[in-house]
C-alpha cells in the first residue's frame, strides 16, 4: 500500500518552495492532478473490496483535502506577497519584439510622403531593361563616350549583336523607366519612381554594385528651374527634418538640359569641413529639364511641354542621416546593422 | 584633368585677392566640377573631374579654361602667339598626304621641319608639364604635349628621315592582320575598326591616339614631320575601345574637336619651335582635307529664356554673359533675335536653344535663382494599391511579426544554388559582378539562406524577410516598345529558432499577411517540390484557386551548410502581384458589432486516428455545430505512445438571447457525436 504520509510530507516540503503561479499550477499538477499518484491511487481504490475502499479513500481524501486547502492558501500568500513586494523602477521593462525596416525602406517611405504632399503619383517598371529606354531615349549619342560612364551590366541573349530595344541590360539608372511613362500618360503630370539600379564597378566604402536611386519628374507647361528649386528644397527638408542650405552647379549628363548637381552644406560640419565631406558640401542629387530629345522620345512635344528631373541616391541620403559609414552596409544583412533602424 | 595656375595665368591676370580656393569654387559653381586643388611653392595644381567634361570638348585645355575664368570674372582673355600662316608655305616641302578615310579624317596638315637638334626642354616647360601631369622627355615631344595641354590640340612628331624619301603620309584604314608597336613599346594587331597614319607601306600611328615607336622623336632625329590632324569623335572612340588604349590624344578626339583647332595647334607648335630650338627650318607645311566650316546659329528669344529659367533676367546681363564666353548676339533694344556659337562650341556641345539656357543660368549662378513655386493642377488621385500595399506589408512584417528587412543582390551564388538545388538560374549576365554570380536569381531564396549563415553566429534566433524582383524565363509586360523578361516581385521570409516552433511562427505570419491582403478562400497543400525543404513539412499555399507560393522548414543537409545543423528554420516565399490578386482597392474589413449576450465556453479533448489532420477535424465540428458555435480553435495537440490527443475551445454565443447550459449540452453533444462516429475517443 501507498505511504499516505511521506506522500504529503514530500508535497508540504514541495510547496514550502513555490514562490510563483506558475509554480503553484506546476505543483498542483504534480500532486493532485489527473496523474499524480494521489489520484492514481484513489482511482484504483474504485476496484478493491469495500473494506479497504472505506479505510483507504477516507485517508487518501482527507489527504487531497489537506493539500487542496494548502494549495487554496498558498494562492493567497502569493497574491498578498506581490502586492506588498515594492516595484523596482529601475529594473529593465520587458521590451516587445519588434523586427525592423530597412534605412533604405525607411527614407523611401519619407520621400513618398513628402510627393504624395506635393500631388506626385508612384510608378515602377523593369529592373531588366534595354538599351533602347536606358540610352537610345535618353540623347545619348551613339558611340559617344558618356554610354561607358553608365558602366551597364549586359543581360546575354541570343543574339550578342542585338541593339537598342533588343538589347538588354540591368538598368543603370532609373531614368529610361521615365521614357516608359511618358509614352503612356498624358501631359502635364508629376511623378516619382523609386527603385534599385545597377552598375559594374568596383566596390568600396562609397560605391555599390546594387544601389537605390529615388526619382522625379515633372512635365507641365511651365516648369522652370526655379520651380525645379522648390522641389530639391521640399524632399531634403523633409528627410532631415531641419532647413538646409544647398548650391546647385553644373554637371553633364545627356538627357537633361542643362543639366546640373545640388550639393548640401554637410551637416555633420556645418559646412565647416569634415572627413565626411572634405569641403564642407556634399553632393546630393543630380537634375535638370529634361532634354527636348527626351521630350521627343516620350511622345511629347518640347515646343509645348518642359520639365524636371531630380534624382536622389537613397543610399547617400540614408548614410547621411543616418551617419552610416560603408555603403556596402547596405547589402550586408547583417543583423547587427539592420536592427538598429 | 590637371590645370596649372601657372599655365592659365600666361593668359589671364587674375584679379587680386581671388586664390586658389577660390578658383576652385568658381569653376565648381559655373562650369565644371574641381575634385580639388593643391597648393605648392611655385604652382597651384587643379584636379579637373574628367566626367564633367564629357560634353566640353574646349575645356580640355589651359586656354579654354583660362576663357571660361575670363569669362567669370570679366577680366581679358590675353592671345598666344602662333607662327605664320599655313597658307603661307607655298612650298610643300618634301611630302605628300593621302586622306583615303573621307569623313573620319576631315583634316590633316603635315609640316616637315629640319634643323633640328634634339635636347633637353628648358626649365618652364619642363615645369609646366609637370604641373599638368606629363613627364618630360625631349624639346619636341615636350613641345607637341605643351600644345596638347595649352590649346587642347593633339599633336605628334615623325622622324622624317625614317619615313623614307619622298614623305608619304597615307591616312587609311588598317587592314585585317597589319600590326603596329605603339610608342608604349606594345605590338597591336589591327583591323579595320583602326584608322591608322601610314606612309607608303605599313602604318606608322594609330590616328588619334598613339604614335609608332619605329618612326618616333629619338635622340639622333634631325629632320621631323610634323602631323596636327582632325580625326572624328566615334571612329577615335571605336579604336580606342577596340585597343583599349586611353591617351590623352584619344580622350579629347572623341569629345569632338574642331578642324579650326587643327590649324591652331599646328601654328602654336611651329612657334615654340621657332622659339626653343635653335636652328630649325619649316621646309614646307601640307594643309589636305574637307570639312564644312558653317557658323551655328540659334534663334532665342528673351520670353523662351525666361520661360525656361523661371525668373527675369536683364537683357545687357544676357549678351554680356553670352559675349563673355565668345557667342555673338544679335539684338535690338527689344529683344535677342539670334545667337552664333564660337567654332570651339559647336561640334555638338551647343546646338539648340535649351543649350544656351545653360550658358546663361550657370553663368549668372543657379545659387541666384530664387525658388518659385509653380501654379498647378488638382488632378484626381489615383489610388495605387501596389505601392500602398508594399508599404504596409512591410510594416506588418517588420513593425508587427519582429522580422528584419534586407535588401540583397540581385543575382544569386552558384555555390548556395547548388546547396539548395535552386538551378543556375534563367539570365545570365554578359558581364558579371563575379564568376560565382553570373546569373540573376530565380528565387529570393539564395540570398536569404546566405543572410541566414552569416547571423546565426551572432543571434540565436531571428527572422528577416525582402520584397524584391527575380529574374525567369519568360516574357513580361511593362510599358515601353521592347519585349522584356518575367521578373515578378516575390516577397520571402525566414524564421531561425531552437526548434520546430519556428513553422508555426512562419505559417501565423503567412496567415497575417493573407489577412492583410484580405485574401480569401486559402488552402494549403503537401509537397511544394523544393528539394530544400524537409518532406512532409513543405506546403504549397493556395488562394481562391491559384498558388501564390510556398513555405516549409529547410531539410537537415542544407541547414548544416547554414551552421544550423542544431536549430529550426522555415522559409516562405509567396508572389507578391499574385498576393494583390488583380485588385485595384483593397476592401476595408467589415466591422462585427459587440455581442450582446455573453459566450459560453465548453472544452472537448479526444484521441484522434492516425492521418488525420487539424483542418479536417476543423472541418467535421463545424459542420456538426449550429449557428451558435462562433468560434472553434485548438489549444493543445500532442502525440503520446503514437495516439494523437487534441483538445478543441468551443465558443457558443447567440445574438437574441443567453444561451443556457441544457442548450450548449446538446450542442457538444451534436458534436462529440459526430467525432465518435469517425471513430474518435472522446476523453
Amino acid at each position: 500500500m501507498i505511504d499516505l504520509g511521506a506522500l504529503q510530507r514530500a508535497a508540504q516540503e514541495e510547496l514550502e518552495t513555490v514562490r510563483t503561479n506558475e509554480g503553484l499550477e506546476s505543483w498542483r499538477i504534480k500532486h493532485l492532478g489527473r496523474s499524480a499518484a494521489l489520484m492514481l491511487f484513489l482511482r484504483e481504490l474504485a476496484g478493491m473490496p469495500l473494506e479497504q475502499r472505506k479505510e483507504w479513500g477516507s485517508k487518501g481524501n482527507a489527504v487531497r483535502k489537506e493539500l487542496q486547502e494548502l494549495c487554496e492558501q498558498r494562492v493567497h500568500e502569493i497574491l498578498v506577497a506581490s502586492t506588498t513586494q515594492s516595484i523596482d523602477i529601475t529594473q529593465p521593462g520587458m521590451r516587445p519584439n519588434i523586427g525592423s525596416l530597412h534605412p533604405i525602406t525607411r527614407v523611401k517611405n519619407d520621400l513618398n510622403d513628402a510627393f504624395k504632399l506635393l500631388g506626385f503619383e508612384v510608378y515602377d517598371g523593369p529592373e531588366i531593361s534595354s538599351e533602347g529606354y536606358d540610352f537610345d531615349a535618353l540623347n545619348f549619342p551613339p558611340d559617344h563616350p558618356a554610354r561607358e560612364s553608365m558602366d551597364t551590366y549586359w543581360i546575354k541573349t541570343k543574339n550578342s549583336q542585338s541593339q537598342g530595344a533588343k538589347k538588354l541590360d540591368l538598368r543603370p539608372h532609373l531614368t529610361g523607366l521615365s521614357v516608359r511613362y511618358m509614352q503612356t500618360h498624358t501631359p502635364p503630370f508629376r511623378f516619382v519612381y523609386p527603385g534599385r539600379a545597377f552598375r559594374s564597378e568596383s566596390t568600396d566604402a562609397g560605391h555599390e554594385q546594387t544601389f537605390y536611386q529615388y526619382e522625379a519628374l515633372v512635365v507641365d507647361e511651365d516648369i522652370s528651374l526655379s520651380g525645379g528649386k522648390v522641389l530639391v528644397y521640399t524632399i531634403l527638408e523633409r528627410v532631415f527634418g531641419k532647413q538646409v542650405t544647398i548650391r546647385m552647379r553644373p554637371g553633364f549628363f545627356p538627357f537633361v538640359e542643362p543639366g546640373f548637381e545640388i550639393d548640401m552644406q554637410c551637416l555633420q560640419c556645418g559646412g565647416e569641413k569634415c572627413s565626411v565631406c572634405g569641403d564642407g558640401w556634399v553632393e546630393m542629387m543630380p537634375g535638370g529639364p529634361p532634354h527636348p530629345n527626351v521630350l521627343r522620345a516620350g511622345g511629347i512635344d518640347p515646343a509645348k511641354w518642359q520639365g524636371f528631373y531630380i534624382n536622389i541616391g537613397l543610399d547617400r541620403l540614408a548614410m547621411m542621416k543616418y551617419g552610416i559609414n560603408d555603403i556596402r552596409l547596405m547589402h550586408s544583412g547583417d543583423l547587427r546593422f539592420l536592427r538598429q533602424f | 584633368m590637371r590645370l596649372s595656375l601657372n599655365i592659365i595665368k600666361k593668359y589671364i591676370d587674375i584679379p587680386r585677392g581671388i586664390t586658389p580656393e577660390d578658383i576652385k569654387q568658381s569653376l565648381s559653381r559655373s562650369t565644371v566640377e574641381v575634385e580639388s586643388v593643391e597648393v605648392g611653392e611655385s604652382d597651384a595644381v587643379f584636379h579637373i573631374d574628367n566626367k564633367s567634361l564629357t560634353n566640353r570638348p574646349d575645356l580640355w585645355s589651359h586656354y579654354g579654361m583660362a576663357r571660361e575664368l575670363a569669362a567669370l570674372y570679366g577680366c581679358d582673355l590675353k592671345p598666344f602667339s602662333l607662327y605664320g600662316n599655313i597658307g603661307d608655305f607655298s612650298v610643300p616641302g618634301d611630302l605628300s598626304i593621302e586622306l583615303k578615310a573621307g569623313d573620319l579624317c576631315p583634316r590633316y596638315i603635315g609640316a616637315v621641319i629640319d634643323g633640328i637638334t634634339v635636347a633637353e626642354s628648358p626649365q618652364w616647360l619642363r615645369e609646366a608639364l609637370v604641373s599638368a601631369g606629363i613627364a618630360p622627355i625631349n624639346n619636341i615631344v615636350d613641345i607637341t604635349n605643351y600644345v596638347l595641354v595649352e590649346v587642347g590640340q593633339p599633336l605628334h612628331a615623325f622622324d622624317a628621315d625614317l619615313l623614307g624619301k619622298p614623305s608619304r603620309i597615307v591616312v587609311r584604314k588598317a587592314k585585317k592582320g597589319e600590326v603596329v608597336t605603339t610608342l608604349d613599346g606594345v605590338s597591336r594587331k589591327l583591323d579595320d575598326n583602326v584608322l591608322v597614319v601610314a606612309d607608303s607601306v605599313k602604318p606608322i600611328a594609330v590616328a588619334g591616339i598613339m604614335g609608332g615607336a619605329e618612326t618616333g622623336v629619338q635622340d639622333g632625329t634631325h629632320a621631323i614631320v610634323l602631323e596636327s590632324a582632325n580625326f572624328s569623335a566615334p571612329q577615335v572612340r571605336r579604336a580606342s575601345q577596340f585597343l583599349n588604349l586611353k591617351t590623352e590624344s584619344s580622350i579629347r578626339f572623341e569629345k569632338a574637336l574642331h578642324p579650326w583647332l587643327a590649324e591652331i595647334g599646328m601654328r602654336r607648335a611651329l612657334q615654340l619651335i621657332h622659339e626653343l630650338v635653335p636652328g630649325a627650318r619649316v621646309l614646307g607645311v601640307r594643309d589636305e582635307g574637307h570639312f564644312i566650316d558653317k557658323e551655328r546659329v540659334i534663334d532665342i528669344d528673351h520670353r523662351f529664356i525666361t520661360r525656361k529659367i523661371g525668373q527675369h533676367i536683364d537683357q545687357k546681363r544676357i549678351i554680356s554673359i553670352l559675349e563673355g564666353l565668345g557667342f555673338l548676339v544679335s539684338s535690338n533694344q527689344d529683344d535677342i533675335s539670334s545667337v552664333t556659337v564660337p567654332w570651339w562650341r559647336s561640334t555638338g556641345d551647343i546646338t539648340i536653344p535649351e543649350d544656351l539656357i545653360e550658358e546663361i543660368a550657370r553663368m549668372y549662378g543657379y545659387d541666384n535663382l530664387k525658388p518659385q513655386e509653380q501654379r498647378s493642377l488638382l488632378r484626381a488621385a489615383h489610388y495605387q494599391i501596389e505601392f500602398e500595399m508594399e508599404k504596409r506589408l512591410k510594416e506588418v512584417l517588420a513593425l508587427g511579426c519582429g522580422m528584419h528587412e534586407v535588401l540583397n543582390y540581385p543575382w544569386s551564388d552558384a555555390a548556395m544554388n547548388k546547396v539548395l538545388g535552386t538551378g543556375d538560374g534563367d539570365w545570365a549576365m554578359v558581364n558579371p559582378p563575379a564568376p560565382e554570380y553570373a546569373y540573376l536569381q530565380t528565387t529570393l531564396a539564395p540570398n536569404i539562406m546566405k543572410n541566414v549563415r552569416d547571423n546565426v553566429r551572432f543571434f540565436d534566433s531571428f527572422a528577416l524577410f525582402e520584397c524584391a524582383r527575380v529574374f525567369r524565363q519568360g516574357v513580361q509586360e511593362f510599358h515601353g516598345k521592347d519585349e522584356l523578361p518575367l521578373q515578378p516581385k516575390m516577397v520571402a521570409g525566414v524564421a531561425v529558432g531552437r526548434d520546430k516552433k519556428v513553422f508555426a511562427r512562419l505559417k501565423g505570419i503567412i496567415e497575417e499577411i493573407l489577412s492583410v491582403f484580405r485574401c480569401e478562400h486559402i488552402e494549403y497543400l503537401p509537397d511544394a517540390q523544393k528539394s530544400f525543404l524537409e518532406p512532409e513539412s513543405d506546403m504549397r499555399i493556395k488562394v481562391s484557386g491559384s498558388e501564390i507560393g510556398y513555405m516549409g522548414l529547410v531539410d537537415q543537409g542544407v541547414r548544416n551548410t547554414l551552421d544550423c545543423s542544431k536549430k529550426q528554420v522555415a522559409f516562405f516565399e509567396l508572389d507578391y502581384v499574385a498576393l494583390i490578386g488583380g485588385r485595384t482597392f483593397l476592401a476595408p474589413q467589415p466591422f462585427s458589432p459587440i455581442p450582446k449576450y455573453p459566450p459560453i465556453l465548453r472544452d472537448i479533448s479526444y484521441f484522434v486516428p492516425n492521418g488525420v489532420n487539424a483542418d479536417s477535424v476543423q472541418k467535421m465540428i463545424l459542420g456538426a455545430a449550429s449557428g451558435k458555435l462562433r468560434r472553434h480553435e485548438f489549444f493543445d495537440i500532442y502525440v503520446k505512445d503514437g495516439n494523437k490527443s487534441m483538445s478543441s475551445h468551443l465558443v457558443f454565443q447567440s445574438d437574441e438571447t443567453t444561451l443556457t447550459d441544457k442548450e450548449i449540452d446538446l450542442e457538444v453533444g451534436e458534436i462529440t457525436e459526430v467525432l465518435q462516429k469517425k471513430g474518435f475517443k472522446i476523453r
